[in-house]
């Protein structure tokens, strides 16, 4: 039935032919062309504001177009500008668009709670222009083909994320001192990162001659079949997993996220805990199992053992917390981890598991975020050993994190069930049986920090505050992503069916490579 | 790579990694300045190639557009190498220019948030030092 509504929503899109030729390139051109205009317009304050949310709503149709049209055509190379493969390509297979689709639905929640939530003058000044820029450079991370200008997007998202940072909150609780600090660390860790990602991709680059990936891979492929890998290769796939995993704050490298990701506001949390994190995801996706897929035996067991302790750090972390979003972010990590430990596992089941994992957790945590920035400008404190008694007073916002922790708790109806679930199963049938029971014991102290921090906020001794009202545009978005993670768990078959094909995709490039030599003559 | 020039990146990544490592922010930016240095020399000299092929286009026009790409794996060949010999025996990639010339620019405006950001915390806190800032313990 998908397939049908696909193919037709496909053809409707054939009789516009420039959409349906450029719409590759249109979710990282469209907000490019918005931010620019938003610095023109920032006198204009209502214009700006219903523009920014048109050109959210647009990438999300642009982003849903893309998808359909992978679905129904399969994946799809898009050559900027006719220089072959020393070119730019854009390649959209099912992940990448799927993770295009991901970033355009929770930026748009992003941007509805924004308008009451953050503070006019920062606002208007650089705001709307450097989510824009973001949603770019996150868009082009997921859709390039090339993995130096997968290096100028990373740089694209990660400078545009620290100038969001230091957007203020209307009834702010965060201590600029705190986001000076977050944000010092978030730079020296992201520009180390990026001077590790050049070298890498140079090493490559000098060894095989190619940025493109596809082209890459094939040639890595062809040399291994020849008993002659470089060894520089599998250092330089090393060097890579250390820049994504800074990224997706995997454990050696975790410990800037928890002061990052609190001290942001709110919406931008989300964008960080949901997308951002996920770029570290989509990146060791592709090292691992495409551009490096050979020397993968080296990577795996490593990722393992990191992911395994990630997600005890993280869970032990978010246990000791008292600060909310710290708890959050804390979450985030353990959760990650989770990711990556069905990644690492390698069999096609478990990859088809970390992705809707990743897709559950990136709906579920950034609901969790913006029902935090609520309760936080409700209770103005961010300790939540100092708040209580909060579901008299906004019941919405209690159900709303009631539903979110039971998703990342995993508890069943809702669809962070499901995925856990799928994931520990699917690890069991591949036999990694002392990893899936680390991950079980840890899912018991995950489902105790979710809900001792929903007792100890909502539960108790009621507060008395009257100075926050929490508006429509506020509930509007979280009530959205609640629905949808509802839905998700009930009509979970769909995803699952997408998780399936992506990860045959990934397992086996062949499809990924011809589609893009198509495009590129060698 | 030439012995010296793979001798002078690797005394700037020991500098650049010295300075990151100090406790005054204003030399950690100057450390990262150095260390991007490095890795533009790297990606420049990476680019040196010696052998008898040169990376200009003589040569093979592909049928789908009016370039020209051959590299061929049988004879060992995998860098963006096009057929023809070169006189001297001795080359320049182009393509690492025009890499570098992006990694400049985004060098650049990485530093440029950097002081900017450290310009604040001296104005807020009248100290550069990481130890006097560290207030967020746990």
């Amino acid at each position: 039935m998908i397939l049908q509504i696909a193919s037709t929503i496909d053809n409707l899109l054939l009789s516009v032919p420039f959409i349906y030729n450029n719409v590759d390139v249109l979710p990282i051109a469209v907000p490019l062309l918005a931010g620019a205009l938003m610095i023109l317009f920032r006198h204009r304050i209502k214009f700006q504001k219903y523009l920014n949310l048109a050109v959210s709503i647009i990438i999300l149709i642009l982003a849903f177009l893309l998808i359909t049209k992978v679905i129904v055509n399969g994946p799809s190379a898009y050559a900027v500008g006719e220089f072959g493969k020393y070119g730019i390509v854009l390649v959209a297979d099912l992940l990448s668009s799927s993770m295009v689709l991901l970033t355009a639905f929770i930026s748009l929640m992003c941007v509805i709670y924004s308008y009451e939530y953050i503070e006019s003058e920062s606002l208007n000044q650089s705001y709307y222009a450097l989510f824009n820029l973001m949603i770019a450079g996150l868009n082009g991370i997921f859709l390039t083909g090339d993995i130096f200008n997968l290096y100028v997007f990373f740089e694209i998202m990660f400078l545009a994320s620290i100038g969001l940072i230091f957007a203020n909150e209307k009834l702010s609780s965060t201590l600029i001192e705190h986001k000076f600090e977050g944000a010092f660390k978030y730079l020296v860790l992201g520009m180390i990162g990026s001077t590790i990602m050049l070298i890498a991709i140079i090493t490559t680059y000098g060894t095989i001659g190619s940025l493109n990936m596809a082209d890459i891979a094939l040639k890595i492929s062809i040399l291994n079949q020849e008993g002659r890998l470089p060894w520089q290769i599998v250092a330089a796939g090393l060097l890579f997993i250390i820049v994504f995993g800074n990224k997706a704050a995997l454990f050696p490298l975790h410990y800037w996220l928890p002061d990052v990701h609190p001290t942001a506001p709110t919406p931008i949390s989300a964008m960080l805990s949901g997308i951002l994190i996920k770029v570290g995801v989509y990146g060791i996706l592709r090292i691992v199992f495409l551009i490096y897929a050979p020397a993968s035996s080296y990577y795996l067991p490593v990722l393992m053992l990191i992911s395994l302790i990630t997600i005890v750090v993280g869970a032990i972390g978010a246990i000791a917390q008292t600060d909310l979003k710290r708890m959050l972010a804390y979450s985030s990590i353990s959760q990650i981890g989770y990711v990556f430990l069905g990644l690492s596992i390698g069999t096609a089941g478990s990859i088809a598991a970390a992705f809707v994992y990743m897709i559950f957790h990136a709906v579920a945590k950034s609901m969790l975020f913006l029902t935090a920035g609520g309760v936080i400008h409700h209770a103005e404190t961010r300790d939540m050993t100092k708040m209580g008694g909060l579901i008299k007073t906004m019941p919405f916002y209690s159900a709303a994190f009631m539903i979110g922790a039971m998703s990342i708790a995993g508890i069943p109806p809702i669809a962070g069930f499901f995925s856990k679930m799928y994931l520990l199963k699917t690890g069991l049938e591949a036999g990694a049986t002392i990893a899936v029971f680390i991950a079980l014991i840890t899912a018991f102290a995950t489902i105790y920090y979710m809900f001792n921090s929903w007792i100890s906020i909502f539960w108790g001794e009621s507060l008395k505050n009257k100075r926050f009202h929490s508006s429509h545009e506020m509930m509007l978005p979280i009530a959205i992503l609640c629905v949808f993670a509802i839905l998700l768990g009930i009509l979970c078959n769909p995803v699952f069916e997408a998780g399936d094909i992506v990860a045959s995709q990934i397992i086996d490039p062949e499809l990924y490579i011809s589609t893009v030599l198509k495009v590129i003559p060698r | 790579m030439n012995f010296f020039i793979a001798l002078l990146v690797s005394f700037l990544f020991g500098l650049g990694i010295y300075l990151i490592l100090n406790r005054d922010i204003m030399k950690i930016a100057i450390g990262f300045g150095i260390m991007g240095h490095a890795t533009n020399i790297f990606i420049v000299a990476s680019g040196i190639l010696q052998g008898e092929f040169v990376p200009i286009i003589i040569t093979k026009i592909n049928e789908y557009t009016t370039f020209i790409f051959g590299d061929d794996l049988a004879s060992g060949i995998i860098a963006p190498i096009i057929e023809g010999t070169s006189e001297a025996g001795m080359y320049a990639d182009p393509l690492t220019q025009a890499l570098v010339l992006t990694a400049i620019v985004i060098s650049f405006a990485t530093t440029a948030v950097i002081l900017t950001l450290i310009y604040h915390i001296d104005k807020e806190f009248e100290t550069t030092d990481v130890n006097k800032l560290g207030r967020m313990k746990g």
